[in-house]
């Protein structure tokens, strides 16, 4: 059966842009102190020696503590998801600029301010380097002793043959394509407090993965489930930023040493030493029959992973099988790998491990199409995958909607007749990009549903509400499963001690995951109201209907039941249930000689057009004209779909155009908002468009929206670009000076 | 970071502030819009003792025509500028720039003023102001003196303003006969300082070039006129090739850094393109007054 979801805008739009909502930097645990953080001004080093008793003296300081003096606290001091090589605070080393390396304690943020001024550290600096692929050379120093070559997960794909691939090709095309590290820029801070209340360890943190920090803190202290405490409040963006663990155990540590409840916000070029988008450099190699089909490909992709490895190991991995684009390839060779490097660490990043590499698919695709005389979208169009194919992993596609993606988009941007001419020393073009990209799997999501003798339901569930939607999404999927009116339903801020399991809210997959759960357990909560109802359901004709928080046989409406009454009658305070989400393959489970097996629970589906103009004479590229689409499988909220892929498009055209993380001898020069810029509203595109396809199936997967269409932005941009003067950008960002220079070069070319 | 300590007065006259300062302007800065104050503070960049705070100080906020000039008061905001109807026609480059100025919530608040006594080299207007030949009238205790913008910008960051002294008002002579101009300003984004930014202004006199300002943003240790440029249009006729050789001149007075926001020489072509077109459109504009 197929529900029907009545869209209805954010349940707190209002108190969200009047500051209203709770989010965790406007919280105070009753008599908590501060803390503030010192950081390395170099970018790999030994440390000597750090002097804190200046700073323990200072007025108001309540603890000071350094790496060396976690072991004191018994705890353990290194933690990361899939590495266990992150240190609390910097151990005997640093290896990147604005690494932690000691922490102050006091009663104010300006007495923890003053006395962290006065720790002073001894380093013995190291050779560095912050390039992935240098870091891959015998010369380079190694950063962590246990990573030979500095690897940070290195994974590889072997599909089909591909000397046969490289000897059907009529032609073979071979190209590099950069991208710098960037940065997420939430608008809010990590920020995070943490207090042990008796024996409990309890953490309000400004998290995307609540369960994630849990598991983390677990490790850390060392502490049952039931003596450890995490909430999260509404998060001012995330983008992967708050993702996994961040401050978290720095935060606990410090209120263990302190003995109060303590608080760390960070500063703004504190949040960009945190985390930060992979660089990359992808060089592909492409063979095409003349007709423009696609028969063989080889992908190098070199991702820089940063200090410390995060998800890197895993997101070489991700990336690997997201390398070759949305298309029927026979013949696939890739090698994927991140690389340590002396620079903040990477991690997930709104559309990761993806974006670098539609980048190259979709701009090479341009240039074939070009060099054999293909219309750019005719070509995409013969060699896109389509339902029942063959995917590089080996796994049959489902679900597959690139063509009509394709459609949609080229349909918004071309049906409006050719460009208009541009100004005098302008030049307009358009152009187009298809993407694909996995979701995290394996993962879990669970959900528990109560509904109280007042016909009340409330939704316990682990999902981040970070401006996306997730909330009021997730809160008319719970109508529609369970059949309670929307204004009856609640679903509570996460928190460990009260909602159950998820995985994280990212990768586009709450909507889909913690859906499904909602679904599930609002089959159980049926199932029971059901049996409940048995005596008043005189009749069995008709199909057993749950509609307005009433249960009743759709022959006899008139003896309709409310759930309310049902539970009264049989003295049922509350009704629980509980509901699971889990999908299984996944990166762990692939052939780790040939990549092959199911990598995805399914596969995200993307696609972005533009019309931009040029200034011939600066460089400078301005976006007309912009239409993103999605594959929805079914659109919850028409509303927050759109929301989502025109967010996307927004967010991504500053890493497009203009965004970058700047390193000058191993110092990141650009750490603040005045020299490291993001797009505004003022800086969206003239026309900024979008639509959902959704699946014609009775009851489709919903697919996650959340990335869909960033990373075609960039590339769609590079092929109008190309389309407008001839010329051919291949690293990001295309500022207005690459694009000038490109444009001299090739006029002193002819 | 937090501002270090200071004290903090907000006169409600211009003699209170005068005075005030009389007695403590080595220790003293003034606060107008704060937006480029409050960041040099919270950086710790600036640590005076005391804060005196004109936004109390009464008739300061004017923006009016009088005696052939038009008169800025210190207090005038940049959202004031733009929100000015009568602009257009006369001092289209002011027109011009001042939607440029930052972004619509710093120009709520900052002022015109403030952006020439802070000096910055990538301010908007001081190359406007440059182009157009204005002058600053300051006030101390002791009275007033009027100087030329050309004087008043010493170095980055720097003014010829005693600490004593408190700018009034920005003085722009209206410009004569059939005369346009106009600001153009390459930026990342919206709200963006300058990569380069350029002032031109330009009378026609008999249908050869009168007056001709050329200032320039971001390219130097100030906003800078382009004097050469200037003067190689004095007399010319508007022709491409004098607008080109004025552009290759003011390229050459140009003397920027490579940074984040480009390179030097990147930078210098833009101040090339910029100069000729920006010609180009007052001549255009000239023409049409
Ligand atoms: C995000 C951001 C973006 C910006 N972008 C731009 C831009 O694109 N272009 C641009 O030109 N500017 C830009 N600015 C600067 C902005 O225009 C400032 O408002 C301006 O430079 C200073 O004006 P203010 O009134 O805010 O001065 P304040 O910050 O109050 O003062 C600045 C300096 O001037 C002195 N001062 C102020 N008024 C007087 C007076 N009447 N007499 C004597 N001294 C005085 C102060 O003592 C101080 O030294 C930006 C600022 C921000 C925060």
């Amino acid at each position: 059966m197929s529900e029907t979801f009545a869209d209805i805008p954010m349940i707190d739009a209002r108190e969200r842009v009047t500051g209203a909502i709770p989010m965790t930097i406007d919280q105070a645990m009753p008599g908590m102190a501060h803390v503030k953080v010192v950081r390395s001004p170099v970018p790999h080093g030994l440390i000597r020696s750090i002097e804190t008793s200046e700073a323990a003296r200072m007025p108001g300081v309540r603890a000071v503590l350094t790496g060396a003096s976690l072991a004191e606290l018994g705890v353990d001091p290194y933690y990361g998801g899939l590495r266990n090589d992150q240190p609390v605070l910097a151990i005997d080393k640093v290896r990147h600029e604005g690494e932690a390396v000691a922490l102050v304690v006091a009663d104010t943020e300006a007495q923890a301010e003053e006395a962290a001024g006065w720790i002073d550290v001894d380093f013995e600096e190291l050779p560095f380097v912050t390039d992935a692929r240098e870091a891959m050379t015998p010369e380079a120093p190694p950063i962590h002793d246990e990573w030979p070559d500095n690897d940070c997960g290195t994974w590889r794909l072997r599909h089909g043959d591909i000397e046969t691939g490289w000897a059907l090709a009529d032609r073979v095309y071979e190209a590099e394509y950069t991208s710098p590290p960037a940065s997420h820029v939430p608008m809010e801070p990590h920020v995070a407090l943490a207090r042990f209340e008796g024996d409990v360890l309890e953490v309000w943190t400004a998290a995307q993965a609540p369960y994630m920090v849990h598991t983390a803190l677990k490790k850390t202290f060392g502490l049952p489930d039931e003596r450890l405490r995490i909430k999260t409040f509404n998060l001012g963006g995330g983008y992967g930023a708050k993702g996994g663990v961040k401050i978290e155990p720095l935060v606990a540590c410090a209120a263990l040493a302190a003995g109060c409840p303590v608080r760390l916000v960070l500063t703004r070029p504190e949040v960009f030493n945190t985390l930060g988008k992979h660089a990359a450099h992808i060089a592909l190699r492409t063979g095409v029959k003349t007709d423009g089909t696609i028969v063989a490909r080889r992908v190098r992709a070199v991702f820089n992973a940063g200090a410390y490895a995060v998800s890197s190991p895993l997101g070489a991995g991700q990336a690997m099988t997201r390398a070759s684009g949305p298309y029927r390839i026979p013949h696939v060779w890739i090698d994927s790998t991140a690389r340590y490097t002396n620079t903040v660490p990477t991690g997930p990043f709104r559309g990761a491990m993806t974006s670098q590499l539609c980048w190259a698919y979709e701009q090479q695709m341009d240039d074939i199409a070009h060099d054999l005389g293909i219309d750019p979208i005719e070509i995409r169009r013969r060699n896109l995958l389509s339902d029942g194919d063959e995917f590089i992993t080996g796994e049959k596609m489902h679900d597959v909607h690139f063509d009509e993606l394709l459609d949609d988009v080229t349909e918004a941007i071309w049906s409006r007749g050719p460009a208009d001419p541009a100004p005098a020393g302008r030049a307009r073009g358009r152009g187009v990009a298809v993407m694909i990209k996995s979701t995290l799997t394996p993962s879990r999501s669970e959900a528990r549903l109560r509904l109280d003798d007042d016909g009340m339901l409330t939704a316990f569930c682990a999902t981040v509400e970070m401006g996306q939607g997730a909330g009021t999404t997730l809160m008319q999927m719970t109508a529609a499963y369970t059949g309670v009116p929307i204004e009856r339903i609640t679903i509570p801020l996460p928190d460990t001690f009260q909602a159950p399991f998820d995985t994280t809210t990212a990768s586009s997959r709450a909507t889909f995951s913690m859906g499904a759960a909602i679904k599930d357990a609002a089959r159980k909560l049926k199932d029971e109201l059901a049996g409940l109802a048995e005596e008043h359901l005189t009749t069995t004709a008709g199909e057993l209907r749950f509609e307005g928080g009433t249960v009743f046989r759709a022959a006899a409406p008139e003896r309709a039941v409310s759930y309310a009454d049902l539970l009264r009658e049989a003295e049922l305070p509350a009704l629980e249930v509980e509901g699971v989400f889990q999908s299984e393959g996944g990166m762990a489970t692939l052939d780790p000689e040939t990549g092959q097996g199911q990598a995805s629970v399914h596969w995200h589906e993307g696609a972005v057009a533009v019309e931009i103009e040029v200034d011939l004479q600066t460089g400078k590229i301005e976006v007309l004209n912009c239409h993103g689409a999605c594959y929805a499988g079914r659109v919850i909220s028409p509303t927050r779909v759109r929301q989502q892929n025109e967010g996307n498009i927004i967010f991504g055209l500053g890493q497009a155009l203009f965004e970058e993380l700047v390193y000058d001898s191993g110092q990141l020069v650009n750490p603040n908002l005045s020299d490291y810029m993001i797009p505004s509203i003022l800086d969206i595109p003239k026309r900024l468009t979008s639509s959902a396809v959704e699946s014609l199936e009775p009851d489709p997967d919903v697919h996650g929206v959340g990335e869909m269409t960033i990373p075609c932005i960039a590339p769609a941009i590079g092929n109008a670009l190309f389309a407008a003067t001839g010329v051919r950008i291949h690293d990001l960002p295309m500022t207005p000076e690459r694009v000038l220079r490109a444009l001299r070069a090739r006029e002193e070319a002819s | 970071m937090f501002p270090s300590r200071f004290e903090y007065v907000a006169p409600r006259s211009l003699e209170e502030a005068l005075s005030t300062l009389a007695g403590r302007g080595d220790e003293a800065k003034v606060l107008a819009g704060g937006q480029s104050l409050i960041p040099l503070l919270k950086l710790r960049f600036a640590s005076p003792a005391l804060i005196v705070d004109l936004n109390r100080v009464p008739g300061l906020s004017y923006l009016e025509e009088s005696d052939g000039h038009l008169r800025i008061g210190a207090l005038a905001r940049n959202r004031d500028v733009v929100a000015s109807q009568t602009l257009e026609a006369g001092y289209p480059t002011i027109a011009a720039a001042a939607p440029l100025v930052s972004d619509p919530i710093v120009r709520n608040l900052g002022t015109v003023a403030g952006s020439l006594a802070h000096a910055d080299p990538a301010g908007d207007w001081g190359s406007v102001m440059l182009a157009l030949g204005a002058e600053v009238t300051v006030r101390s205790a002791s009275g007033d003196r009027t100087i030329p913008v050309a004087d008043f910008l010493v170095d980055t960051f720097t003014t010829s303003l005693e600490p004593t002294e408190v700018i009034t008002e920005i003085r722009v002579p209206k410009p004569e006969g059939s005369s346009g101009g106009t600001y153009l300003k390459l930026e990342r984004k919206v709200g963006d300082f300058a990569t380069v930014a350029v002032a031109v202004q330009l009378a026609l006199d008999d249908g050869r070039i009168g007056r001709a300002g050329i200032a320039l943003t971001a390219v130097g240790p100030k906003n800078i006129q382009a004097i050469d440029a200037e003067r190689s249009l004095a007399g010319a006729e508007p022709t491409p090739e004098s607008f080109q050789e004025a552009a290759r001149l003011a390229a050459d007075a140009a003397s920027p850094i490579s940074d984040v926001r480009g390179s030097a020489d990147y930078k210098r072509a833009v101040v090339r393109t910029f100069v000729q077109r920006g010609l180009d459109r007052a001549l255009e504009l000239a023409r049409a007054s």
